[in-house]
């Protein structure tokens, strides 16, 4: 019931964000514009005139979004095996998750300012970290599912547990 | 080398193709059952089945439209792939572990099964596999379009072959991908998709390294190309904006997790603790791959931009373009049979599923039981759907086409992923919630892209369906009074 209850208020939440960002008032080429001399090939324009009415708003619905995936990794953990190492990965996941998405924004708003970037492994910063640096996040959550698979997703007990279910399922068929 | 281009490229494309059908006759004394031709008789390894769940993943809008769209949009749609591991992590949580369990134990051989199964109703079933069979229409016409595309591109420009049409083309390339799906079903799938992933990931590396030589001071130089002419393009939310990003960010991250075509491999391992091994096995072969998406797209709006090269007919020549000026012609071979490996690797899957659908779970949500002789109907279902889809990609405009395309993902993940992930993790999940999910997702999914509903700040309309369904289906959920579950199954969502 909990869990159920969270997961609509995030979607809510999540909603009427999108809702607010939405009802924002939308400027000429908010989602690219296409130059008459290349066909085929949209531009951007004026990131700060198009970014900056929607950025609040953008910003908050990207962090429910992250709360809403640890959200559902909780749900798929039973309670009973979710211990203080699984809490621990998964904080560590949304707060790198965070970071990175802080990241992005603080960067890409420099620019904005500043007209000035630097680059990472052929990218412009704030371009690398979305790229490099929202994949890479993620793997925290490969890696609890990998070395946490024995002690979050399936224990040798709850193996043995469902052998037996196997093994009942077999024999009530084999007598009907 | 150079002046051997033409052959190599065909020799490179004929022996792929020869290799898909030696598979199809390899697999056909080894399908034996339904299950056998559905879900390769839930027997296969790690390997096999990481690789089947990556290749089966990225499909030719992967690789060919992948590109294209970086060429068109700038950054925006690398939102669609940098999610890729929490996409994979998120479904191997939500959905590998209980979906092969519930599998062994009713004997299911469909993602339909499981949510009968979970929901214990034969309307949830019935509209599963109806939103199923819609999706894989589209998706399966676009598959097929895109693989005559390729095709004409490498024969017609041969002496040989000039002048080839679209139709020859795609019944050529239909009938190997029919001929093995019809005579080895899953089990010739996977063991394709096995070599398919090999020769993407080989693709994908090969050509991010050539890519980083286009321009002297490499990625680099080409992002201060783009960064120069239009900042946009280059910087994190492309020029598609910020709200459009983060929509495909949710429907393509999250949504992985509803795709039939993938978590129906999730019901095939021999063994539940492959699951540990697999998901890295996925996300490494598909990060591999998807770096030729990323890296083409990037150097060839750099080209255009730059002066470097003319500008292209269309987005979607972004890859055989870069391949044809800047590859060499060994590693233009490997790439465009990787090109025909990214996009039948998804379409037999979708022929399996979409099979799947006709025979076993519509039938069996009608009639209360299965049709006879399924192994016998399977094959004639696979060929049936192939043609029709066929029939599609041919008739069809461009706007049919882009639309069932979009149709496909957003379909599969607003109307399964709520149902399949979600309630495979949540014993409070309806019945009658899953049902309204389904309808909804599709009447809002469909809605919006037939009648052009338009949407602002670029936001998908997938995204806005997802939302709608997702939220439906736990308040729902949460309305009605919970209902006990079969006990096998209130068991394995215990584990």
């Amino acid at each position: 019931m909990r869990s159920g209850l969270l997961v609509l208020a995030l979607l809510l939440g999540i909603a009427g964000l999108l809702a607010m960002a939405l009802l924002t008032p939308e400027i000429a080429g908010s989602a690219g514009a296409g130059p008459p001399e290349i066909a085929g090939m949209r531009i951007g324009g004026d990131g700060a005139a198009r970014w900056e009415p929607i950025a609040f708003a953008g910003f908050l619905l990207q962090c429910l979004t992250i709360g809403f995936v640890g959200l559902l990794v909780v749900m798929s953990v039973p309670r009973r095996l979710r211990s203080k190492g699984f809490w621990a990965g998964l904080l560590l996941y949304a707060g790198l998750a965070l970071f990175v998405w802080i990241q992005i924004n603080t960067s890409y708003r420099h620019y904005l300012q500043s007209s000035e970037t630097s680059f990472f492994l052929g990218f412009p910063t704030p371009s690398a970290w979305m790229i490099y640096g929202v994949w890479s996040s993620a793997l925290i959550l490969v890696g609890l599912y990998v070395f946490g698979f024995r002690r979050f997703v399936l224990t040798r007990e709850d193996e043995a547990r469902f052998e037996a279910l196997l093994a009942e399922r077999r024999r009530t068929r084999g007598g009907m | 080398m150079e002046a051997w281009r033409e052959e190599i490229l065909l020799g490179s494309v004929f022996t792929y193709m020869a290799l898909c059908v030696g598979i199809g006759i390899w697999a056909v004394g080894r399908t034996k059952s339904v299950g056998d031709f559905l879900v390769a008789g839930r027997n296969l390894g790690p390997l096999i089945v990481g690789m089947a769940v990556f290749s089966s993943t990225l499909s030719g809008f992967g690789f060919v439209g992948g590109p294209g769209l970086v060429y068109s949009l700038g950054l925006s749609s690398v939102w669609m792939i940098n999610i890729s591991a929490l996409g994979y992590a998120l479904g191997f949580f939500l959905v590998a572990k209980r979906i092969r369990m519930l599998a062994e134990l009713r004997d299911t051989v469909s993602l339909p099964d499981i949510v009968a199964a979970r929901y214990s109703s034969e309307t949830a079933r019935l509209l599963t596999g109806i939103a199923i069979l819609l999706g894989v229409l589209g998706y399966l016409a676009t598959q097929i379009l895109a693989m005559a595309t390729v095709l004409q591109s490498i024969l017609g420009g041969t002496e040989l072959f000039a002048g080839i049409g679209l139709i020859t083309c795609a019944a050529l390339s239909s009938a190997v991908l029919i001929f093995y799906s019809v005579t080895g079903g899953m089990i010739a799938g996977v063991y394709t998709d096995l070599v398919q992933g090999l020769v993407m990931i080989a693709a994908g590396v090969l050509v991010v390294f050539t890519a980083a030589t286009v321009f002297d001071g490499g990625f680099t130089e080409a992002s201060s190309i783009l960064l120069a002419d239009d900042p946009e393009s280059i910087m994190p939310y492309g020029t598609l904006g910020m709200l459009g990003c983060l929509a495909w960010f949710f429907l393509f991250g999250l949504g992985l997790a509803g795709q039939p075509h993938l978590v129906t491999k999730m019901m095939m391992n021999r063994r539940l603790t492959d699951n540990r091994v697999i998901l890295p096995l996925a996300i490494g072969g598909y990060a591999m791959a998807a770096l030729l998406w990323v890296s083409v797209g990037v150097v060839m709006r750099a080209a255009v931009v730059g002066g470097v090269e003319a500008p292209l007919g269309a987005p979607d020549d972004a890859a055989p373009a870069f391949l044809n000026l800047f590859a060499h012609p060994l590693l233009a071979g490997v790439v465009f049979a990787g090109l025909f490996a990214a996009i039948m690797s998804t379409g037999d899957s979708f022929l399996n599923i979409g099979a799947a659908a006709i025979i076993h779970d519509i039938p069996k949500a009608i009639r209360g039981r299965p049709i006879g002789n399924e192994l016998y109907w399977a094959r004639w279902a696979t060929i049936a759907l192939a043609l029709v889809a066929f029939g599609v990609a041919l008739l069809a405009n461009d706007r049919l086409v882009a639309l069932l395309g979009a149709f496909g993902w957003g379909t599969f993940a607003a109307a399964i992923f709520p149902v399949v992930a979600i309630g495979l993790n949540w014993k409070r999940a309806s019945a009658r919630a899953a049902i309204a999910a389904i309808s909804v997702s599709l009447i809002v999914n469909f809605g919006i892209e037939l009648f052009r509903l338009p949407t602002p700040y670029g936001v998908n309309g997938g995204y806005l369906a997802f939302l709608c369904s997702l939220i439906l289906f736990v308040g729902l959920s949460l309305a009605e009074r919970p209902k006990p579950l079969p006990k096998d199954v209130d068991a394995v969502m215990d584990l």
